[in-house]
């Protein structure tokens, strides 16, 4: 149980990179995707002006241009573990697991 | 020899390039909140203005070994792992089957009314009454 727990988690990490390595269109589509994230998240942060570009502009070439599978492997991991509630259903089958173990 | 490892050597690099690049964007993300925490109380006056250099020289450059594991803490409660583990600790995973509903579906009721029956057969009034 707990192996299907992990390997699905592993597939769910690693299918991002690998759909935009086989997809150009998807490639830009998620770049832009997370560049809007990274703006939005830090204009909330510090408001509209200059200093909220110059940081979004770094942000952006770290983790858009030069770190780009890892953070949209990252943003889609959480985003269904976190929309989903994979966690709850998760918990719940292990609790069964142990349940008709014990 | 060298050729086998160079890649290793590439590896670790690659991996503390990595390290490197994520402790600077948590650095930003940390002065970021610091930022806005001191704008939001405070105003952009001059006074803010020296306790966001101040508290950033201490945060960022003093003690980020101490805060900045106190910050992705911070975000992982925010983010509602606590409610996880909770769950996991408390409510679900771990939590032997008596604790959990005394009737759940029809196989446990049958064990349950088999263990009543054979209990009943045993007892010592039953016994008598024969």
């Amino acid at each position: 149980m707990l192996l299907f727990i992990f390997i699905a988690f592993l597939i769910l990490a690693v299918l991002p990179p690998i759909v935009m390595m086989l997809f150009p269109a998807a490639d830009i589509i998620i770049r832009v995707i997370l560049v809007l994230l990274i703006f939005s998240t830090v204009r909330g942060y510090l408001g509209g002006g200059i200093l909220s570009l110059i940081i979004s502009g770094v942000l952006i070439y770290f983790l858009v241009i030069k770190w780009a599978y890892f953070t949209a492997s990252m943003y889609v991991f959480f985003y269904f573990i976190m929309t989903f509630a994979i966690t709850s259903v998760v918990i719940w089958g292990i609790g069964m697991n142990i349940g008709k173990r014990g | 020899m060298v050729q086998d490892i160079l890649p290793m050597l590439f590896a670790l690099f690659s991996f503390s390039e990595f390290f490197g690049d994520m402790t600077f964007v948590l650095k930003i993300f940390v002065l970021m909140t610091i930022i806005s925490f001191i704008v939001m109380h405070l105003g952009t006056g001059p006074l803010a203005i020296i306790l966001i250099l101040g508290i950033s020289y201490f945060v960022l450059i003093g003690a980020f070994w101490f805060f900045g594991s106190v910050y992705v803490l911070m975000m992982l409660l925010m983010f509602g792992v606590s409610g996880i583990l909770i769950d996991f600790f408390f409510v679900g995973g771990m939590g032997t089957p008596q604790e959990q509903t005394p009737i759940s579906h029809g196989i446990d009721l049958r064990a349950k009314r088999g263990a009543m029956m054979a209990h009943g057969r045993g007892s010592p009034r039953r016994r008598m009454m024969r």
